[in-house]
């Protein structure tokens, strides 16, 4: 008996392209102002906007800067640290859209890897296997190799 | 926001910060406001409104004794009179002020009796409970599950940001926890009173790079309370009372550089509105109390800020224009911000000294300014304390800025 290829399940729906698409993260445009809103939004949020819409989805870019990081060394209840545990990076990424989108980072990256300003790129990935062993992703962004 | 009328503080009581197993967030709450009306001179038969901060952690499971505090702790102390009860994350003990504040300048009563405790699990903020037990549309339980970030890693983020923009080091930000501990041990509400080495310091656990345990708050208990009242009243009490000039707001902005704004990131963009300092919550609070009390910060004999991690200490530096943005590290440095110098900065020992107990936090540094201007803070007082400048930050954009003079 052959093994079934495991399934990959967003961890939330809605949020990124899933494979075999390219990935990127889902967003709202407003198409009044011009502004940009991760997640998506129903209404647009800027208050300096002389309207709330109309917005429409977009997919966001795929690469934008690092504008901040850090390295965890200890997981919080409800989150799957990795097994066996490794400390892992999470941050901030600041797309071209004029947006900041919070973000794992790697794996396989510490702090002496990562530059504030850096040029980062999104993939998808195992967040963690569930019950019926199936892979639950999510996004996480990566260093531009140059 | 219009300006507000003056009020004044005739007495305050805090329990000492730590874990107390055997002691609910009520019992902690009852011996602050007994000390408070104590320390005012107050019978409590003139109290006629409590203003109470919710603690989302008291009660079973959550229940009604907490969401009711102000109910709850008026029981307690024997009261009937109207109670209400606030929360607004690390800003409520302020809140709870401000409704205070709003209550008796709008001349609903004359006197009233605030409060803020908490008895919180130990370990990080967190949801609780099993993974299948929550709203998957719940975005701050997103935050724990898809990025395992925590409230300290969102801490490290802005503490990374001025390493690698500003030149903090991980040397001073061990000096800022030796500082503070060398205060907490001269103060007796404080939950450290140790005296820590530098070494200490950076050999403490890893948390969140660059902080390491002991340069971030602890969850703890405590409790404080404040008896307030109009300044017409405060004749009755004494000739020299503590005046809050004012209690500044400051709502995060469409562009707010801090993490306030959401689980999954913040807006970047307008920058026709301006994208830095002054789009904070915490810079704009301090704008606000400044314009208020009609000072500024040339004006303060010393300030308490809300230390969270000893990185935001820095922060607080420049959002309150005590000096330029990036320069908050030269002027730690410097010494001007330490016992004896120019402008002394969390003489308390902060909540380095503390830790955090979150909807008391904030009347814990208004009862510290409070007992500074009175003369009261032996071994950590500020000589000749005029004006005291005290502030708060809360998680979704509240923060205030609570300036003080005697």
């Amino acid at each position: 008996m052959k093994d079934s290829p495991k399934k990959q399940i967003p961890a939330v729906e809605g949020f990124f392209t899933m494979p075999p698409e390219e990935p990127h993260l889902i967003g709202t445009k407003c198409n009044s102002c011009g502004d940009y809103f991760f997640p998506r939004v129903e209404s647009c949020r800027n208050p300096y906007c002389s309207k709330t819409g109309p917005v429409e989805d977009v997919l966001l870019s795929r690469r934008g800067k690092l504008h901040s990081f850090t390295v965890n060394y200890y997981p919080p209840p409800i989150f799957h640290a990795p097994d066996p545990f490794v400390p892992y990076a999470n941050g901030l990424i600041e797309l071209p859209e004029g947006i900041r989108v919070t973000t794992m980072i790697g794996p396989g990256y510490d702090q002496k890897n990562l530059k504030i300003g850096m040029e980062m790129e999104m993939i998808i990935d195992k967040l963690y296997e569930d019950k019926g062993g199936d892979e639950v992703v999510s996004w996480r962004f990566l260093p531009v190799s140059t | 926001m219009r300006k507000m009328r003056e009020i004044a503080v005739l007495g305050v009581g805090r329990h000492v910060w730590g874990k107390f197993p055997g002691k609910a967030f009520d019992d902690l709450a009852e011996e602050a406001c007994l000390t408070a009306l104590n320390d005012a001179g107050v019978d409590r038969k003139d109290i006629e409104f409590v203003s109470g901060g919710v603690d989302p952690y008291g009660g079973t499971g959550g229940m009604a004794l907490g969401i009711l505090a102000g109910n709850t702790v008026s029981h307690r102390l024997g009261l009937t009179v109207p109670a209400t009860s606030c929360y607004n994350g690390c800003a409520t003990g302020g809140w709870a002020l401000k409704t205070a504040q709003a209550y008796i300048t709008a001349g609903f009563c004359d006197m009233a009796i605030v409060f803020g405790a908490s008895a919180p699990p130990k370990g990080f903020f967190a949801p609780t409970g099993k993974q299948d037990e929550f709203d998957p549309a719940d975005s701050d339980f997103q935050r724990f599950r898809l990025f395992g970030s925590t409230n300290v890693s969102g801490f490290a983020q802005g503490a990374l940001r001025r390493m690698q923009l500003y030149g903090l080091t991980e040397d001073d930000l061990a000096e800022i926890k030796v500082r503070a501990s060398q205060y907490a041990q001269f103060n007796p509400y404080a939950r450290y009173r140790k005296v820590y080495t530098k070494e200490e310091v950076l050999n403490s656990p890893m948390v969140s790079y660059p902080l390491h345990l002991l340069e971030v708050c602890a969850t703890s208990d405590g409790a404080a309370a404040a008896v307030v009242c109009s300044l017409e009243k405060a004749k009755q009490y004494t000739t020299r009372p503590v005046i809050i000039s004012a209690i500044g707001i400051g709502y995060t902005s469409y562009n707010d550089p801090g993490y306030a704004r959401g689980a999954f990131g913040s807006n970047a963009k307008p920058l026709e509105h301006g994208t830095g300092l002054e789009n904070s919550m915490e810079y704009r609070a301090g704008k606000a109390a400044y314009e208020e009390a009609g000072i500024g910060p040339e004006d303060l004999s010393f300030a308490e800020v809300y230390d969270l991690s000893c990185a935001m200490k820095l922060d607080w530096f420049e959002q309150l224009q005590f000096c330029k943005t990036g320069e908050a590290e030269a002027l730690f440095r410097s010494g001007a911000t330490e016992l004896g110098g120019r402008l002394p900065i969390s003489p308390s020992g902060g909540i380095a000294a503390t830790g955090e107990a979150i909807p008391a936090q904030a009347l814990y540094f208004v009862a510290e300014v409070a007992d500074q201007l009175r003369g009261r803070a032996g071994g950590r007082q500020v000589e000749g304390a005029r004006v005291g400048l005290c502030v708060n930050s809360g998680a979704g954009g509240n923060s205030q800025a609570i300036i003080m003079k005697r």
